[in-house]
């Protein structure tokens, strides 16, 4: 079967020229999220928290078999029925027969990005339920019909004009209302889709193998409403993302907030530990399904593994220089910026996801954001092996790299090639790859010019 | 063929200096192909410390455009010949904070944990932090008083090699001032490969980096490629900025103490 | 889980250097996490009310109240900490009162118990929260560890209002929850 591979390129290329509105929304929003995690990595000894968490993360995955049956006893003891999906349909097929078998017409969900990567919602809509997103960047993009553009701030693309219009059309919010205004209508419009709610479909932040505890983080209480409001809440979630002890997340949730956003905890964070039981509020019944979606065959892969000890911040694409001119949508998939393209080739695979890959500098500032330590720049440059191993390159790429170590071999052809190229190279650059496409935007210095 | 040289006074007397120490000068490729003269000007900044500086013919380069695109043994090949061809030099000091991360930091682990070339691999130094912290060079005081300079670092220098600070010392001992940047840790899109592979997202990201250039007389860089994409980039859109590296700015300050003598 | 997988995982996990348990992270040592609890908090957007007494806090309370139209209280709250106001359901309440079980110094943070029922901490506009000064620890560890023992249904860690910066990067309050939380401490309260 031949997989044709992401094309970020063209994509990127597409919305440079097209949108360039939406690449001062994103570098607005990412540097300012950068600005804000250099802070809240400032007032604590940010280099122990995140020895703590690369260790307490990689511990969990060289141990996940045990903690996942803790986790999943601890769970059912606390009344969660747990459930195991083996691929995206398995994860929607369970959730599907929830819903027939419970007879819910009404589904609202928290932003979850293991929905978006098992393509949760569409799933549920073709079977007839309406789904909702109550996260307020989500539910603009859910209304403008687009894809989340970054792991926390789905709508960071979006430029405030859109969102007025957008609302002004399907809110009936007056043209240019003031950010409030929009909130207001949302939150109204939105209150009303959490009281007649079936059941809250939410990811999970982590979830602690002790106690069998769902953690959720969130700024703006919709996770806190919904998980309150619904007579069902289920969460779908990543087989990594356990922590043993509950008291880790006493550590883990602060760094990820800061690593997200620069704030000491989110603003929000709800402890779930059950259904509601004998209590006056709350779902009458609770369920976690663990998805694997192709997580242990990248566990199994002992190189890429560490690339599952993610928190899902977003600090990555916050701090990547390349992420911040384009922001998540050339990416194509759920996952965007430097973990999204480690991410791509171990779960989409190699063939499907290699070039994000290339989408890099190599610079190394999501290596210096990470609050887990994963080794992103290596993990890109292990790709790019993987890639050139299966014989996946840029076009030309693997001749160029052989004729140019070729020459590297050969000192004296080298120096004079260097002459020759150096002094030629604008005069003939325009009509030989890659030199033409350097030339694209760019000069070549002039080699005798005296500088 | 190459030998870069120069006919330096004798100004030895003004800094530490080791007269017995040999400098081995790697010119790399980029600044060989386009920026001969800032391997002259380094040349005559690290003459001046009074150790003896050698270019061996054999040198070409580091393997870091095979490492970085998945050809890790090419890399290795290329990189471990050019430290056999440099370890006659006491140091092996490159113009290119990039080509020195590969040589200094990204090679030993594709040695063998014994390889005698790992230390040769210590030796290597970035060309201004080694004129700044090892020898402790410093250029003749007011040589560029009212200069308004900013500082670009490539990415490589700046996390690898911990270099910030060193180029700014050295600017400032001259008198110069050097400016604030909003974006001066920011990668310039260079990133080898990447400038033609992704040649619009790699322009854009030079652009977000010179938009945000504060009033200067000046820009430099201790690294060719960064050096290369953001003046091609300039050059490009008519901004009228000089950009050079910094060996170049700092050898003209050099001179002034030369014109003295 | 079924048997195939667990099976997989196992033997993938298996092959993964274990570097154990990590200790603790350090943490800064605060010598007054009362104060800290409301500089924080009102960073995070909080507003935060130290009354001298019970007396000062009663009067505070009907002050304050007499700008709503109606309330829903947790049944944890005591009589003396109920203002005159006319109930109503979560759902059309102006104003939503509750009692912490604990609060967070280090990052202004009420912990809030399902137990006393949900909807009132969240639904309301206006949320005010009572805790007892016995009951704020200094970090968030701590809290949890004192938690874990009475785990209820859902705990609500509340940091401040309701907020959202996804309408074109410009931060909006009581987007879901409330845009607004008061925190008041009090003396300790007899047990109901």
């Amino acid at each position: 079967m031949n997989i044709e591979p992401i094309d970020y390129r063209t994509a990127a290329a597409r919305l440079l020229a097209e949108r360039p509105d939406i690449r001062e929304a994103i570098t607005r929003a990412t540097l300012a999220k950068e600005d804000r995690r250099r802070e809240g990595y400032a007032d604590i000894d940010s280099e122990a928290w995140r020895d703590w968490a690369s260790r307490l993360r990689r511990h969990v995955l060289a141990n996940l078999d045990y903690y996942l049956e803790q986790a999943g006893r601890a769970l059912e003891a606390n009344g969660i029925r747990v459930h195991w999906a083996e691929d995206a349909q398995a994860t929607c097929a369970t959730v599907l027969s929830l819903c027939h078998e419970r007879g819910v017409r009404r589904v609202v969900k928290g932003k979850s990005m293991l929905s978006e990567e098992i393509e949760l919602n569409p799933a549920l809509e073709a079977a007839g339920i309406e789904v909702t997103e109550t996260d307020l960047g989500e539910y603009l993009i859910q209304l403008a019909g687009e894809r989340p553009s970054h792991i926390i701030g789905p709508a960071y693309h979006k430029p405030l004009s859109e969102s007025q219009a957008l609302f002004a059309e399907r809110l009936g919010t007056p043209a240019g209302a003031e950010p409030s205004a929009l909130a207001a209508a949302a939150r109204k419009h939105l209150r009303q889709r959490f009281l007649a709610a079936d059941m809250m479909i939410t990811g999970a932040n982590a979830i602690a193998a002790d106690t069998g505890t769902i953690a959720l983080v969130e700024n703006e209480g919709n996770i806190r409403i919904g998980t309150t409001t619904a007579r069902i809440h289920v969460a779908c979630v990543g087989i990594e993302k356990l922590v043993p002890r509950l008291t880790d997340l006493g550590t883990l949730l602060p760094l990820l907030s800061r690593a997200a956003t620069g704030q000491r905890l989110g603003n929000y964070v709800s402890l779930i530990s059950g259904p509601r039981g004998a209590e006056p509020e709350g779902p009458d019944e609770v369920h976690v399904i663990f998805v694997d979606n192709g997580r242990s065959r990248l566990l199994a892969d002992p190189p890429a593994a560490s690339t599952l000890a993610c928190i899902r911040c977003g600090a990555c694409l916050n701090a990547c220089p390349v992420f911040r001119q384009t922001g998540g949508h050339p990416y194509q998939w759920a996952y965007s910026g430097p973990i999204g393209a480690v991410l791509a080739p171990g779960l989409l695979g190699l063939e499907r996801g290699w070039t994000l890959a290339q989408a890099s500098t190599l610079c190394g500032a999501c290596d210096a954001a990470c609050p887990v330590r994963i080794p992103l720049s290596g993990l890109l440059r292990l790709w790019r092996e993987r890639a050139a191993q299966a014989g996946l390159e840029a076009p030309g790429e693997a001749p160029a790299i052989r004729a140019y170590a070729r020459l590297a071999r050969r000192p004296h052809r080298f120096h004079m090639a260097t002459r020759l190229l150096g002094r030629f190279a604008p005069w003939f650059g325009p009509l030989v790859p890659p030199l033409s496409r350097w030339l694209r935007g760019r000069t070549l210095p002039l080699r005798n010019r005296n500088r | 063929m190459h030998s870069y040289s120069t006919r330096a006074p004798d100004i030895r007397h003004r800094y530490a200096y080791n007269p017995s120490m040999r400098i081995c000068l790697v010119p790399g490729c980029l600044a060989e192909t386009f920026y001969p003269q800032a391997i002259r000007d380094s040349r005559i900044l690290l003459e001046a410390s009074g150790a003896e500086v050698f270019v061996p013919p054999q040198v070409t380069c580091c393997g870091q455009p095979a490492w970085s695109n998945g050809h890790p043994a090419v890399g290795r090949e290329l990189a471990t010949a050019l430290l056999d061809a440099s370890a006659a030099g006491d140091y092996i000091v490159l113009p290119s904070g990039s080509c020195a991360a590969m040589l200094r930091v990204f090679t030993p682990p594709l040695l063998e944990t014994d390889s005698p070339r790992r230390q040769i691999s210590a030796k290597v130094h970035e060309l201004i932090e080694f004129l700044d912290t090892i020898v402790h060079y410093r250029p003749p005081t007011n040589s560029l008083a009212g200069r308004r300079i900013v500082v670009h670092h490539g990415c490589h220098a700046r996390r690898e090699l911990a270099a910030v600070g060193t180029v700014e010392h050295l600017l400032e001992a001259a008198g110069a001032t050097v400016l604030d940047w909003k974006l001066a840790a920011e990668c310039c899109g260079f990133g080898g490969s990447f400038a033609v592979n992704l040649p619009e997202v790699s322009v854009a990201m030079a652009d977000r980096k010179l938009d945000a250039l504060p009033q200067c007389d000046c820009v430099v860089t201790p690294d060719p490629g960064c050096l290369m994409q953001l003046a091609g980039r300039a050059e490009r859109r008519g901004l009228g900025l000089t950009i050079r590296h910094a060996a170049s700015l700092l050898r003209e300050a050099e001179q002034m103490r030369q014109n003295e003598h | 889980m079924t048997g195939d997988l667990r099976e997989r995982i196992r033997r993938a996990a298996v092959e993964l250097e274990d570097p154990g348990l990590p200790p603790p992270a350090p943490r800064p040592v605060y010598t007054d996490p009362l104060t800290r609890l409301g500089e924080r908090l009102v960073t995070n957007g909080g507003e935060w009310h130290r009354p001298p007494d019970q007396a000062a806090a009663r009067a505070w309370l009907d002050e304050f109240a007499a700008g709503f139209a109606s309330m829903t209280v947790s049944k944890n709250v005591p009589a003396s900490l109920r203002p005159a106001l006319a109930t109503a359901p979560p759902e059309q309440a102006e104003l939503g009162i509750g009692l912490a079980r604990l609060a967070v110094a280090e990052s202004g943070t009420l912990i809030l118990d399902s137990r006393e029922g949900r909807k009132s901490q969240l639904l309301p506009p206006t949320h005010l929260i009572w805790i007892e000064a016995a009951n704020i620890v200094a970090d968030l560890p701590a809290a949890l560890e004192r938690l874990a023992p009475d785990l209820p249904a859902a705990l609500g860690f509340h940091s401040g209002p309701s907020r959202s910066a996804d309408l074109g990067g410009i931060t909006v309050l009581g987007v879901h929850g409330p845009g607004r939380v008061i925190v008041v401490l009090i003396a300790p309260l007899e047990p109901l």
